[in-house]
């Protein structure tokens, strides 16, 4: 258990500015989740935690060193790799021993720590075999099984579960967090998979070209975005971003109009982008007598609806609300026609606003 | 109705492959054999006497097999020298440029750095170098550093050509093993020399192997520098000897083609078992998840 | 402090790998071509203690020379007919061997014809020696099938002599380009064929719309490779006809050894090799723009 401190940190590939100054803060035990479109950094980032990239400027420290220009076996990390990089040549016993042969450990304790660990993951059996005699998820637990025997006081992941495929994704999901709360270690994870950092995180920071966008638990990043970029990053399907006009009845898309009470601080006739989650767009006849009443919600628009998807236990329900397609949601027993116009209630009070020019949220 | 006219066709068409495959393999067969067989027609020789090499109507397989061939060479020291300095200078070129090329395809495979393009085209570029162009400078280098009809000299010498290949070569397959196995390595605390050879080697193997085999081939089989720069029957390698024997023996034919065999067995085998390798490739599960 | 000077220590590294073979390359090169331009400068280099500086007489005797321009001419006829050969040849086989058999056929094939590739240029021309001999095998076929009435002497006709030289070379040099075409072969994705095999494409059609465009760098750089390497052959030659008979296949390699080991004219052959460096320079630029592009 180590806290992290990552200070103002610049990764330039020659002229190119990777990184824009990171910082980033994780308290010892913290799981940190990096999540991100592909080339927003996040990888870099962590691959400068590890030292397997140079520090152009800032500083990293973990525990109380700073570990800028320290071989990465010097930082006391363990990394477990996207495509495990386990050694084809050697048996998964010597792949989980290795570090610990490098570091010349006398052989009855590694022999004890490599057993335990495999106990911990299920790989007893397996010691044995090579790498290419596993299947996926077995190489995954091989490849942080090699993170764990090294006691290491920070864990780093770096979008460990990319190469599996979903059912086993969710598995091996549960199976971090289980190791998590079980170790305690502190953990910086990569990913580009939002549902991974929701479930995993306990501390979510989102990265945008190079800059860190918005850091939080995973309640205030979902519900409390900071931009567009956020807001539409998170949820899937991702939030409705429409741009509208605020009137003085509420908010105008296009010809189509919502009524509402004017959402605070804004003052009619100022251009917002407007931010609602499918979850909060309901067809009129689903409300219930005191969702009518409440008057966050709006009076139900009617809309022409151009497809419905089924998911199971909900509907997707696309729509078009001025020039925009938007989509919203429904019971998954609902019957709902295509290509008729239907009336669609929206929860404003789950609306979020942002600014069009600074597309950061006005509060 | 519609299911037996489908199923009269599939038959039709796999009388048809069979026949075209019948047809490929009569064609490889044939084709191989003509490539072939001036090595079958080197092996008969060596096993009929001289008085029959042009008996007609010529024969693959003769009535009795003529060891006298093998046995002349077998049993004359001078062959033995040739077979030695051959295996010397080509074991000792082939260690070397093993090392000192894998150590330099290290280095182009794994880092960027200033004029790493402009190296690499160098080594490329020393591979196209005539060595015919070569051969008069080098005579006079050899010679001036005390070389000449030495087999240190013809080590120097083949170094120069083997180790553009064995860079070119280790390069390509240090390419094909994935980064992550060298940051896996640097984490669990190996050094870049440690990463090398802990980790890379053992998964680059059958390209370690086929690199090897091609260097002694090429340290084999060199005439021209072997025949320049050594003068003394002591130091000749197997080419050489062979040519040697043309004028030497007239027209041997049993004897020469015996020794034509017997020097050109090690490369046959080495050959063999590499094949295996260089099909097996990198392929095999592991290196790629 | 220590910062820096382990980020010196890092960027050090890949030299530190290179080093060893960079500077044999280079000091084993350089200096050798460096000579073999000085001695075609001189008179009398090699043989005699303190050769005479004389520009580039060397090079006007050369070029003056008929036997100079006979032994190019040759070895442009050598160079052109050799690599047209290894690339039929090649790329035929290459076509055959990677047609629908079963995989260890195709192994047993493949391994078969790389063979002629591997002997040593001795062994090869020793062969074929015995083969074009005027009692030998290949006379013998040529009368039974009723093709000649007389044996022909293959290696000692200045008329024949270059025929069976090229029939040699397309022997042993074909491999290196069957091989190649074969590992490129495996490069074209299988959709393609799928796709062309749909649109109703016949074998032929599948060859020069699919397999040909898809292979056409590699078909070039090989067949570069293949041409600045047959233009500077030596052994081949030398150890099947000598060059003769007379001059009739001399080539620059051998113009350039006989100068030199036979004539002891040590200025001469350097000029005759620094002439087959230039040439083969000019081809090698053209390898490398293709090399470099995938660099």
């Amino acid at each position: 258990m180590s806290r992290i401190e990552i200070r103002n940190l610049v990764k330039m590939y020659g002229a190119h500015q990777a990184l824009h100054g990171i910082d980033i803060s994780i308290q010892p035990g913290e799981f940190c989740v990096l999540v991100g479109p592909s080339g927003c950094g996040k990888s870099t980032t962590l691959r400068m935690v590890a030292g397997l990239e140079t520090i152009s400027g800032g500083e990293v420290s973990i525990g109380d060193r700073v570990v800028n220009g320290l071989r990465p076996k010097e930082r006391g990390i363990a990394m477990v790799f996207q495509n495990y990089a386990l050694y084809p040549s050697k048996t998964v016993y010597n792949n989980m021993a290795f570090s610990l042969q490098l570091s010349r450990m006398p052989k009855p304790e590694i022999e004890r720590r490599v057993r335990e660990v495999a106990e911990i993951l299920e790989l007893t059996p397996l010691l044995d075999r090579k790498p290419g005699a596993l299947s996926g998820g077995q190489r995954q637990r091989v490849a942080m099984g090699r993170a764990i025997v090294r006691d290491p006081k920070v864990f780093l992941f770096d979008e460990p579960l990319s190469n599996l495929d979903a059912k086993l994704r969710g598995q091996m999901r549960a199976e971090i967090k289980r190791l998590h709360q079980r170790l305690e270690n502190t953990i910086i994870y990569v990913t580009h998979d939002q549902v991974e950092a929701m479930t995993l995180a306990d501390r979510i920071v989102i990265m945008r070209d190079g800059r860190i966008e918005q850091q939080g638990t995973p309640d205030e990043i979902f519900h409390d975005p900071d931009t567009v970029f956020v807001a539409g990053f998170m949820g899937s399907p991702p939030m409705n971003l429409v741009d509208c006009m605020v009137t003085p009845d509420g908010l105008k898309l296009g010809d189509s109009e919502i009524t509402c009470a004017t959402p605070n601080g804004l003052r009619a006739g100022e251009r917002v982008i407007c931010g609602i989650r499918p979850d909060d767009i309901r067809p009129a006849s689903d409300m219930t007598a005191d969702m009518t009443a409440d008057t966050a919600h709006s009076a139900p628009i009617t809309v022409p609806i151009n497809l419905i998807e089924q998911l199971g236990t909900e509907k997707l329900v696309h729509f078009s609300a001025g020039d925009h397609e938007m989509i919203g949601k429904t019971g998954g027993r609902v019957t709902m026609a295509e290509g008729a116009p239907h009336p669609m209630s929206f929860d404003m009070k789950h609306a979020y606003f942002f600014d069009p020019k600074s597309e950061k949220r006005i509060r | 109705m519609a299911d037996v006219a489908t199923q009269g066709r599939t038959i039709n068409e796999d009388r048809q492959r069979r026949w075209r495959q019948a047809g490929i393999y009569i064609a490889l067969t044939v084709v191989t054999f003509i490539m072939v067989f001036p090595i079958l027609w080197m092996i008969s020789v060596s096993l009929k006497p001289t008085t029959e090499t042009f008996s007609l109507p010529p024969r693959l397989l003769p009535d009795s097999f003529h060891w006298g061939g093998y046995a002349k060479v077998l049993t004359d020291p001078k062959f033995r020298t040739f077979l030695i300095n051959s295996y010397v200078v080509g074991l000792a070129v082939t260690a070397l440029s093993l090392v000192i090329g894998t150590l330099a395809a290290f280095g182009f495979s794994r880092y960027r750095f200033f004029g790493d393009r402009v190296a690499k085209l160098f080594v490329i570029t020393t591979q196209m170098v005539p060595t015919i162009t070569l051969l008069i400078p080098y005579f006079g280098v050899i010679v001036f550093l005390g070389l000449y009809d030495t087999l240190w000299g013809l080590i120097l010498t083949y170094l120069t050509f083997a180790l553009p290949y064995s860079i070119v070569m280790m390069n390509g397959y240090l390419d094909t093993i994935p980064k992550d196995f060298d940051e896996a390595a640097t984490i669990d605390g190996c050094t870049p020399l440690g990463v090398l050879v802990r980790v890379l080697l053992p998964v680059a193997l059958p390209g370690i192997i086929s690199t090897a085999v091609y260097t002694f081939l090429l340290a084999w089989n060199e005439f021209l520098f072997a025949l320049a720069l050594t003068r003394s029957m002591d130091m000749r390698t197997v080419p050489v000897g062979i040519s040697m024997m043309v004028g030497e023996f007239g027209l041997k034919w049993d004897k020469m083609m015996a020794f034509s065999v017997i020097g050109s067995l090690p490369v046959l085998i080495l050959f063999m078992l590499v094949q295996r390798f260089v099909v097996g490739g990198l392929s095999a599960g592991g290196v790629k998840g | 402090m220590t910062s820096t000077i382990r980020q010196m220590t890092t960027k050090g590294t890949p030299y530190f790998f290179l080093l060893p073979g960079l500077v044999i390359l280079g000091a084993l090169l350089s200096v050798p071509l460096y000579k073999v331009v000085e001695y075609s400068l001189y008179d009398n280099v090699i043989v005699e203690r303190n050769p005479t500086y004389v520009g580039l007489a060397n090079y006007q005797t050369l070029l003056t020379d008929p036997g100079y321009w006979s032994a190019g001419l040759n070895t442009l006829l050598f160079t052109v007919g050799s690599v047209l050969g290894h690339m039929v040849v090649g790329i035929g086989l290459a076509l055959l061997v990677n047609a629908d058999i079963a995989p260890r056929a195709r192994t047993f094939f493949r391994s078969m014809l790389v063979l002629p590739w591997i002997f040593t240029a001795v062994v090869v021309a020793l062969n074929w020696q015995l083969l074009l001999n005027p009692f030998g095998l290949i006379n013998y076929i040529l009368q039974w099938m009723g093709l000649t009435t007389e044996p022909l002497d293959w290696l000692g006709d200045p008329n024949l002599a270059m025929w069976s030289l090229l029939l040699i070379s397309t022997w042993r040099g074909y491999p290196f380009i069957m091989v190649s075409f074969l590992s490129g072969l495996q490069t074209v994705p299988r959709e393609l064929y799928e796709a062309a095999e749909i649109d109703g494409a016949g074998f032929w059609s599948k060859f020069w719309h699919v397999t040909l465009p898809q292979l056409k760098p590699v078909i070039y750089g090989v067949a570069l490779l293949d041409l600045i390497w047959t233009f500077q052959l030596f052994p081949l030659v030398w150890l099947s006809t000598g060059g003769g008979p007379g001059r009739a296949t001399e080539v620059l390699s051998t113009l350039t050894f006989r100068l030199a080991f036979v004539d002891f004219q040590f200025s001469q052959a350097a000029t005759v090799a620094v002439s087959i460096l230039i040439i083969s320079a000019a081809f090698t630029l053209l390898y490398l723009r293709n090399e470099a592009r995938r660099l």
